[in-house]
């Protein structure tokens, strides 16, 4: 009889944590992604594939990140391309093209310009890093299943009426809290990105997206997939990484 | 008796002066107007068509049919590849006059903290300066000498910029595989075509420069054909477009004369239609005025009209004198008219009329009309056809005004005409 009522007790406390779990705040799903999103420092080998117009244009770089706020990114190809490095301290980018052997500062409207040729922005660089719960506010709908996978989905509005994507609507993983689609909207509700996040991996209990697709909706026939070929989090960097020494260094 | 009532019709005009000097004034402002109105919209149709010629389409304009229809784009890869073999077709073509070949893409300008897109023209100088006098537009510095490491700037670019000559200026753009290319300038000069949006987009650098940032050798987006005789364009564009398929069987390259081109056969009309109706009110002003002067001119000698016919004068001499009294006002006033219209717009067509100084600078700059339908500096087109249509049609409104008073004067009675009691 003891034995009975401490399963149904276990069975009711399972259940309870199950519906509590179902119950989450947007802002709870938005700091749980949050917290898969974030990372101290990590150095990562990214392929970028640029699909445009029936033709593919592969290029490869490696980035260091610490926080939400540095990253330092090297093109390694094609030819044209290597060398270019990208710096970004904050809502500043810096860019040094060897070929002019010049720095190029990028801020305000001018990070919207696409990120070497590819669907991503530099604006996508610097602001997707941002902590979701921070920047806007959810309203969650009815679920829905992205590949097979059971998803929250939430339309997140910008508190900043002057945020290039104000609306977003997010598809996030039930189990991982990644989230795995994102359909990014302008204040005058225009599509003008689609995201998605495929290969899902684990590493040091938070789980990532090793290949990201990103569609400008804005370019006919064009896709830009991000292939994490390698990712290693909380390794240390040197500090002079992130300077403009560091991005004029041949 | 013919020569009797000309005599007449001729005092008639001499005796009473002031009434004939009016009704003449009339008619002498109204061609004024006519004339100086049909140079003015002719000068602007001119300068329009020619502006699009020279700055933008060549008298037949070769380009990639792929590159022409997403041309708004600017689709940076659909190229004419193998320009020297095109440029070798070209010389056996002995109407060209020359060939002027442009790289056009869009690119981030950067000085300093300042960013701003824009559209760079790969241009040959010397080439593009028979074209369109690009030279003469440099208002500050110089246009290009051999280096081929400096641009020209439009002036509404540089002001935004906040840049002036031996500035430095980066420019980068992605090139047709995608990757991205950047090389540093020096300005030149800063040029002023007189077209405020042209000249706050766009800047010129050397085309091989051009090539080099798209990592296209050998290619041009368009080449730009001027011809001794306009008139055979679309002649000329028919032999060389049949040279073109014989050597390039992919058939991937349109020629356009530029009496096909889209910008001349679908704006064009549109705009002639406006001034046509333009035209055709101030015609209309014209013709009032001269009807009313000259109906008012008729209407105040009933009385003498109705002397005449007292003392025997038959309704059609009635009617001769008056046609005779209108033909000779609508002559010495329309010629009279004509000479001083003619006269104004001539001056004015050299002289131009400077429309950014007559609405202060300023407001001009931050005007964005489309080029090339409106420059800063319009210049009338006077030719001898709109001088004599208007002085033919200023005679003619004079003698049509009269038809109706001389009709009704000839059929009222004597007794009438000296109480003055035609209806009008």
């Amino acid at each position: 009889m003891r034995k009975k009522t401490i399963v149904i007790l276990v069975f009711l406390f399972l259940v309870g944590l199950l519906n509590s779990q179902d119950k989450l705040s947007p802002f709870d799903i938005l700091d749980r992604v949050d917290k898969n999103t974030f990372f101290t420092t990590a150095y990562s080998e990214v392929d970028m594939e640029i699909s445009i117009k029936n033709r593919l244009i592969k290029k490869s770089m490696i980035s260091y990140s610490e926080g939400n706020n540095k990253s330092f990114i090297k093109f390694l190809s094609p030819a044209r391309d290597k060398g270019t490095k990208i710096l970004k301290v904050n809502d500043i980018i810096k860019i040094y093209y060897p070929s002019a052997e010049r720095i190029m500062r990028l801020s305000g409207h001018m990070l919207r310009q696409s990120m070497m040729g590819s669907d991503f922005s530099y604006e996508d660089m610097t602001e997707r890093v941002k902590k979701l719960r921070e920047e806007y506010t959810g309203e969650i709908l009815e679920d829905e299943n992205v590949e097979s996978h059971n998803c929250y989905v939430m339309v997140l509005t910008s508190k900043n009426p002057k945020k290039t994507y104000y609306r977003i609507k997010i598809w996030v993983d039930k189990q991982l809290f990644v989230g795995l689609k994102e359909e990014l909207y302008s204040r005058g509700k225009k599509l003008l990105k689609v995201l998605l996040a495929k290969d899902i991996k684990k590493s040091n209990q938070r789980y990532y997206a090793s290949r990201i697709i990103m569609e400008d909706k804005l370019r006919k026939n064009s896709s830009t997939t991000m292939i994490l070929k390698k990712i290693v989090f909380n390794i240390p960097i040197p500090a002079q990484t992130f300077t403009e020494r560091q991005l004029m260094k041949k | 008796m013919l020569k009797n009532i000309f005599k007449f019709a001729w005092r008639n005009i001499w005796r009473n002066k002031r009434r004939t000097l009016f009704t003449t004034m009339a008619i002498v402002i109204g061609m004024i107007t006519l004339i100086f109105a049909k140079s003015y919209i002719g000068g602007i149709m001119t300068n329009s068509v020619e502006s699009v010629v020279k700055t933008q389409i060549g008298h037949i304009r070769i380009a990639h049919n792929e590159y022409l229809r997403l041309e708004r784009i600017f689709p940076k890869e659909y190229l004419i590849t193998n320009i020297s073999k095109v440029r070798k077709l070209l010389s056996l073509v002995t109407e060209i006059n020359h060939i002027d070949e442009r790289i056009k893409f869009p690119l981030l300008l950067s000085y300093e903290d300042v960013n701003e897109p824009c559209i760079a023209i790969g241009i040959d100088p010397v080439a593009i300066d028979k074209s369109m006098d690009l030279s003469k537009t440099i208002t500050k510095g110089q246009y290009f000498d051999s280096d081929q490491t400096k641009l020209i700037i439009g002036k509404g670019l540089a002001d935004k910029m906040k840049v002036d000559i031996n500035n430095e200026l980066l420019l980068v753009t992605t090139d047709i595989n995608y990757s991205t290319y950047a090389l540093p300038f020096n300005i030149e000069g800063i040029f002023e075509t007189g077209y405020s949006v042209f000249d706050k987009h766009v800047l010129y650098i050397p085309i091989e420069k051009a090539r080099e940032m798209l990592n296209t050798p050998q290619a041009a987006h368009e080449i730009l054909i001027f011809i001794q005789n306009p008139a055979e364009a679309e002649m000329v564009a028919q032999r060389i477009k049949s040279i073109l398929d014989q050597n390039f069987p992919d058939n991937q390259y349109q020629v356009i004369p530029y009496q096909q081109a889209d910008m001349v056969r679908s704006f064009l009309p549109m705009v002639e239609k406006i001034y046509d109706k333009i035209i055709m009110i101030v015609m209309l002003i014209v013709a009032l005025v001269i009807l009313n002067t000259m109906l008012m001119a008729v209407m105040e000698r009933f009385h003498e009209i109705g002397v005449l016919k007292a003392m025997g004068l038959k309704n059609h001499n009635i009617i001769t004198m008056i046609f005779i009294e209108a033909f000779c006002i609508g002559t010495i006033g329309a010629v009279i008219g004509g000479g001083i219209g003619g006269a104004i717009s001539a001056y004015v067509e050299k002289t131009g009329i400077n429309f950014a100084q007559m609405m202060g600078t300023e407001v001009w700059d931050k005007m964005d009309i489309p080029m090339p339908f409106f420059s800063k500096i319009m210049y009338p087109d006077f030719t001898m056809e709109i001088l004599i249509s208007s002085v033919i049609f200023g005679i003619f409104i004079t003698l049509l005004a009269v038809v109706y008073p001389a009709y009704k004067s000839s059929k009222m009675l004597p007794v009438d005409a000296f109480r003055s009691k035609l209806n009008i």
